[in-house]
């Protein structure tokens, strides 16, 4: 019996020279070559399909534990508390609640991302009012004589359920030339609607929150915390990078899977660099304590990994806000957000007067009637928006300086200020935006997304320690740390141009150790992987 | 006929994991040499004509 493994080596090579020396100057020539390359290919497309049936075979028998349906459960638990977080959050309120923040900043951002529809961000604000029993009539937008208009036109299609706006469309284009500023005269109108209707607005909150509750069998955001730090706890015990994580990441290229055998050059690094030459790793009793430490480590790496990937929006709000943070708090709303919010109520006051003259209320001290005098009424209304429009930018600096100042003292920790942002869309997508300079709205979305991801981890450790006034040399305290626990460790493995080294050494002997543990073996993992690209192609 | 006789006197258990992957590899490269070997023939008789 011959190995096939030497006679295709032999015979590929003994086939090729073969081949190479074949004459080719004539036609009779070349057709005997062409004649000689088909007969060996057929013969080779047989031997082809044989192994590849052989190798699917083979890769059938090698099991790869799948992840269990526990964390899939777990994963549902988890939305569902983070639900109830977002209900309960205590920093915020029924504005951040309700996600009208989210939609002020689409609206308040229009022109600048160039968003498609107008109309969806209107409807979403409609629904929501909805959702509080608010059924909102044309009669409610009346900031300037143009938002009215357009809103009735808007209302009317939304109201007989049409699917084309196109309508409205031709409204606002005749609108916008009289009228440029409509959308966030649109926007401000809306604000006014989400102020007035405070109290349904929270009394729909409390029936949601109360609803919540009993569903998770909790009593307030404290207890949710909690179970949701449980929860998290579990599915990281749980979930931690199985086999076909392993598997997957090695198809997806992000794990190299040769690298892991022994005596490879990535898997010698790792072990040398980390674990101190004074301990044997064939003593298993001294690498169990080892890779205990690492897989902390790892979690805690990963943790000030992903806090790198925003410590721009760190220095910016010390820099911006560090200042409001008092060793006692403030308690209630300060006084420049009273006033600012006294500004707008007086102003929108004197907006609502003129609107009802222009609307045919009462003759004024013009010769109210004539098409001329109505103009100047809503050129008059125009300006008195625009300076609402400059009002509300006040209030909501002053609003967020207050809500810092009241719910945070001058000790305030990185992991306050992730749950801050994470408290207030509106705020934490403008820093975004101004902190990483992005004029595409995907993009902030998707910072944004990442970024609550990393803040909602109740489970984040590292960040907890870090002050927000104070300097915290955070690669020295890990350090100091696992050199206790027998790693090889220094300050300088977790500077910011060197950490994900670090990590990916962690995670090559952790991997290692998984698969060690497990049914499989390292060359079969490399099989299946390699397999797996053999059969998909 | 031949060939085919000859095939089912390996034996494949024989070949570690790694052997079957690399045989496999090997053999896909080879069936790429024969196909361009083959354009470039043909690609001479086109030269003739």
């Amino acid at each position: 019996m011959n190995s096939f493994y030497t006679f295709i080596k032999k015979d590929i090579e003994a086939k090729k020279n073969s081949i190479e020396s074949l004459p080719t100057k004539s036609i009779t020539a070349r057709k005997k070559v062409i004649s000689t390359i088909n007969s060996v290919k057929e013969k080779y497309e047989v031997y082809l399909e044989n192994l590849t049936k052989y190798i699917a075979a083979k890769k059938k028998n090698i099991i790869i534990p799948l992840d269990s349906t526990e964390t899939l459960e777990l994963k549902e638990t988890i939305k569902g508390l983070e639900k109830a977080r977002f209900l309960l959050n205590p920093y915020n309120t029924y504005v951040e609640k309700m996600g009208f923040d989210s939609l002020l900043y689409e609206i308040d951002n229009y022109y600048t991302f160039n968003f498609n529809s107008l109309n969806e961000i209107i409807n979403a604000f409609l629904d929501k009012f909805e959702l509080a029993g608010i059924k909102l009539t044309s009669s409610d937008f009346n900031y300037t004589a143009y938002v009215h208009e357009y809103m009735e036109s808007f209302l009317e299609v939304r109201e007989a359920k049409q699917k084309s706006y196109a309508r409205v469309s031709n409204i606002f284009e005749q609108i916008y030339w009289a009228n440029p500023e409509l959308i966030e005269h649109i926007e401000l109108n809306f604000r006014k609607l989400i102020r007035i209707n405070e109290k349904k607005f929270n009394n729909y909150i409390a029936k949601e929150q109360s609803a919540i509750k009993n569903l998770y069998k909790i009593t307030g955001y404290s207890s949710c915390i909690r179970k949701l730090s449980d929860a998290y706890f579990e599915i990281n015990e749980g979930g931690k990078e199985s086999i076909s994580d392993i598997l997957n990441k090695a198809l997806n290229k992000e794990v190299d899977l040769e690298g892991l055998r022994p005596g490879q050059k990535m898997r010698i690094q790792a072990y040398n660099t980390l674990v101190p030459i004074r301990i044997d790793i064939k003593d298993q009793k001294a690498m169990a304590k080892v890779y205990e430490a690492l897989e902390k480590l790892s979690d805690n790496v990963e943790e000030y990994i992903e806090y790198l990937d925003f410590i721009e929006l760190f220095h910016y709000f010390k820099n911006e806000y560090g200042k409001f943070l008092t060793p006692d708090g403030v308690k209630g709303p300060s006084k420049e957000l009273t006033e600012a919010l006294g500004a707008i109520i007086k102003k929108e006051e004197e907006l609502a007067k003129l609107n009802a003259r222009i609307s045919g209320g009462k003759k004024g001290f013009l010769d109210f009637g004539s098409e001329k005098d109505t103009k100047i009424l809503k050129a008059k209304s125009v300006n008195i928006a625009k300076e609402l429009s400059a009002c509300y930018k006040t209030y909501d600096e002053e609003y967020f300086k207050n809500v810092v100042a009241t719910n945070f003292i001058n000790v305030m920790t990185a992991d306050d200020l992730f749950t801050l942002y994470y408290s207030f869309d509106f705020f934490k997508k403008k820093a975004i935006q101004n902190v990483y300079n992005l004029e595409e709205y995907e993009k902030i979305v998707e910072l944004s997304k990442k970024f609550d991801n990393f803040a909602q981890n109740p489970n984040n450790i590292v960040i907890t320690g870090i002050s927000v006034l104070n300097e915290t040399n955070v690669p020295r305290i890990i350090a100091n740390k696992y050199r206790l626990s027998d790693i090889n460790i220094s300050e300088d493995d977790l500077s910011e141009e060197v950490v994900k080294s670090l990590y990916n050494r962690i995670k090559t002997i952790l991997r290692v150790k998984k698969i060690e543990d497990s049914s499989i073996t390292i060359e079969e993992l490399c099989f299946v992987a390699k397999a797996e690209k053999i059969l998909n192609k | 006929m031949a060939n085919k006789k000859k095939q089912v006197e390996f034996d494949l258990s024989e070949l570690s994991l790694d052997e079957l992957i690399e045989i496999h590899n090997d053999i896909s490269e080879f069936l790429t040499y024969l196909e361009e070997k083959k354009e470039e023939v043909e690609s001479e008789d086109n030269k003739d004509e």
